[in-house]
């Protein structure tokens, strides 16, 4: 049922400015049970992830989504204070938001690049601006995903899941310049 | 290619009309050229015969003939009047009725010496001439003969009467070569007439052929000038009505607002108009000593934007380090091409403007869709735990970020209606207090950060549409939350002013930068028109304010210092003068 929300859904997200759908997206490997995942984390370190959004809506959204599915979220309102609970703390991901009131997303991110003790930390940017333009500057800045609001939560967790998947494997890179490479188009 | 015939064909039409009466002039000045020699010919035809026909009679007729038959008609006269005299002499011999006798012999020697001369000149009548001296001069001495006889007494007469009959016999002889000589004469005379009528008919011969061809070159003057004229006085007239219309289009071109420019084949520039020299900045007299490529640096831009076509041919150009957008057309002709160059900045710029909307628009809906979609997903979630809290937080979620795609849709059709100047606008008596404390309430609610007030001298009342009034002051508060960031105060002060009443929104936010300042009441303007940073915003939330205050017969201003904060000022009169 997950599975097959997806793709309208990926469409609706890209629907004003970048109507390709990206279905290989969800084909790195079939995803695992919701329930048999969450109760995997229950036991093994739990994933750590930051959301960084100034809409509390958005916030809340995922983290009762991700924290449904086994992951461990620390929240963030603005540019300044994700840079820094991420120097703080480590994370396994960052989901950012582009439009932030203080320091932009792109700055964020590359600031995050920047600096030693966050440059491993895999980026994915979650963003209502969709166009190509935005899509490939979000990869450029090193983001290992980008995606586009409004998004359905209840995959939120899934996705993020591939992605770390993705990052693990070693693949995100490549993922990276694929999506790049498809933009360029 | 049709344009390029039709633009190309007048000058090629022109050259072999121009030709054609070329040869038509060379023709006509010939024709009109020969004629005057023929009549000139015509009148020495005509003085040359008169004089020769006047020398012919003076010679053949006046000269010869004439005298010819008068001296030998006066000599048999003569000879008459001798033989007369001596016969009366004889028979009277009284030396009396000599005198006749003696008068003639003088007169008939005269007679001969004009005779000698005629025959000088025409010897053919020399032998009459001299038969008829002999004659005369036998006769002469048988008078003198006759004349001494009778002298000597009656034997004497007697002797001469015997001789009367030889007399006679001689006479006789005399009178048939007198005879031949006149007929001699009336040979000549009629010769002469006949020379004279020879003369004549030739004269008139030549001048009757001299006047056949002038007159036959004066008939097809007569029938070729006037058409040739006629062509020749159309063709200039198309010409002069080409060269009429060239001036037009010229003068028209002059006044076009998009820079055309007229180039030959190898790009040199034959025709400049003024609207190019203005873009340019390149006056016509220099361009027309240049190709294009000198004066455009960028022509490949515009080559290749040419090369696209259709609605994407424009190009940038800089001219003076400003940049200008050119929407670029070309007709080619065979002798070149015709270059129209539109500078479509200003379009270019609200179609910048418009696509930076269209992201924005698209941007700002997105984020309230985020959070309903989400919200309702996430209720919708069946491993979700039993927390009625959390549900009332997203129901209220649900609540919230519908009303503001509302307000969201509410604010871009606002728009289109100010576009259009289709918004209507009510007029009811408000007041300004209780609107502000209204309107501020409903912002409180969202902006935890800040502080607000409201400070007013009591009832503030004015005429205005009050639901949009307070749109307006809504926008100025949302404004207020969302470029202060960090929190702090907004106050909203509602005073009296002569004729009127104002409100003022302070916060202490980023404040507007002053160069900004001009543009942030402009459709689309935002103060980070890339959307890097800051909160969202359509970027007409102040166009639509100032307007729907405009429309009151009100005023909208901004007093701010970045990184203090800004003042927006509404100034309403107490009873609007112009309702829109």
């Amino acid at each position: 049922m997950i599975a097959a929300l997806e793709r309208p859904l990926r469409a609706a997200g890209g629907s004003a400015t970048d109507p390709p759908p990206r279905p290989h997206l969800r084909a790195v490997g079939p995803a695992p049970h919701t329930e048999q995942r969450a109760g995997a984390r229950e036991h093994a370190a739990r994933p750590r992830v930051l959301v960084v959004d100034d809409e509390p809506s958005m916030r809340l959204l995922c983290t009762i989504n991700l924290r449904l599915v086994g992951f461990e979220v620390t929240e963030a309102e603005d540019g300044r204070r994700a840079l820094e609970v991420a120097r703080q703390e480590p994370f396994d991901l960052i989901l950012l938001d582009v439009m932030l009131p203080d320091i932009g997303g792109y700055d964020v991110a590359r600031r995050l690049a920047e600096e030693d003790g966050t440059r491993h930390v895999p980026v994915v940017f979650l963003s209502a601006r969709t166009s190509n333009a935005d899509l490939r500057r979000g990869f450029e800045l090193g983001a290992v995903d980008y995606i586009t609001k409004p998004f359905d939560p209840i995959v939120l967790g899934e996705q993020v899941e591939q992605i770390l998947g993705r990052v693990e494997r070693g693949e995100a890179d490549e993922y990276r310049l694929e999506q790049l490479a498809q933009l360029e188009e | 290619m049709d344009e390029a015939a039709a633009a190309s064909s007048p000058v090629d039409r022109q050259r072999p009309r121009r030709d054609s009466a070329l040869v038509a002039q060379r023709r006509t000045r010939l024709a009109l050229g020969t004629l005057l020699m023929l009549l000139v010919a015509l009148g020495g035809i005509a003085v040359l015969g008169s004089g020769r026909l006047y020398r012919s009679s003076q010679n053949q007729y006046v000269k010869e003939a004439i005298p010819l038959r008068t001296n030998a008609r006066d000599i048999v006269l003569q000879m008459v009047n001798e033989e007369t005299s001596v016969r009366g002499y004889l028979i009277t011999g009284n030396r009396d009725s000599l005198g006749p006798y003696e008068r003639a012999k003088p007169a008939i020697a005269a007679d001969f010496a004009t005779l000698d001369s005629l025959a000088r000149r025409r010897p053919e009548i020399g032998g009459n001439v001299d038969a008829a001296r002999s004659f005369v001069t036998d006769l002469e001495r048988y008078f003198a003969q006759q004349v001494a006889l009778v002298a000597q007494g009656p034997a004497g007469q007697r002797r001469a009467e015997e001789n009367v009959l030889d007399g006679k016999r001689k006479f006789d002889q005399f009178r048939l070569a007198a005879d031949r000589l006149l007929t001699r004469s009336d040979q000549i005379l009629l010769e002469a007439e006949r020379a004279q009528h020879d003369t004549f008919r030739n004269i008139l011969g030549l001048v009757l052929a001299v006047a056949g061809v002038a007159g036959a070159i004066g008939l097809a003057l007569l029938m070729f000038v006037p058409e040739r004229m006629r062509r020749l006085y159309a063709g200039e007239q198309a010409a002069r009505r080409a060269a009429e219309r060239g001036d037009r289009a010229s003068h028209a071109l002059e006044h076009v607002q998009a820079s055309v420019a007229l180039l030959d084949n190898n790009d040199r520039v034959l025709y400049w108009n003024r609207a190019a020299e203005r873009v340019f900045r390149v006056p016509e007299a220099e361009a027309l000593t240049r190709t294009l490529r000198e004066l455009i640096p960028e022509l490949d831009l515009i080559e290749e934007a040419l090369a696209r076509g259709g609605p994407g041919a424009v190009a940038p150009v800089v001219v003076d380090g400003e940049e200008r957008w050119l929407a670029v057309s070309q007709t080619t002709l065979a002798e070149g091409r015709v270059l129209v160059l539109r500078d479509v900045t200003t379009e270019q710029q609200l179609e910048r403007a418009r696509g930076e909307f269209i992201a924005t628009a698209s941007h700002e809906l997105r984020t309230p869709l985020a959070a309903v979609y989400g919200a309702v997903r996430t209720l919708r979630r069946d491993d979700r735990p039993v927390d009625g809290e959390l549900d009332e937080r997203l129901l209220a979620m649900i609540e919230t970020e519908s009303a503001r795609l509302k307000e969201l849709i509410e604010q871009i059709l606002v728009s289109a209606d100010v576009d259009r100047g289709e918004v209507r606008l009510s007029r009811e008596t408000c007041d300004l207090r209780a609107l502000c404390e209204s309107a501020t309430d409903a912002v409180r609610v969202h902006a935890r950060k800040h502080t607000f007030s409201v400070d007013a001298p009591g009832s503030v009342l004015v005429e205005c549409d009050p639901s949009r009034l307070r749109q307006v002051v809504l926008n100025l508060l949302d404004n207020a939350v969302k470029y202060s960031p960090d929190g702090g105060s907004v106050e909203v002060r509602v005073s009296e002013r002569p004729g009127g009443a104002s409100i003022e929104v302070s916060d202490e936010g980023i404040g507007v930068p002053a160069d900004a300042q001009a543009h942030i009441f402009e459709k689309f303007a935002r103060l980070d028109a890339g959307m890097l940073r800051g909160v969202g915003g359509s970027g007409l939330g102040l166009y639509i304010s100032r307007e729907l205050v405009e429309r009151m017969g009100g005023r909208m201003s901004v007093r701010s210092q970045p990184g203090v904060g800004s003042t927006f000022v509404v100034e309403l009169p107490r009873v609007p003068s112009l309702v829109a």
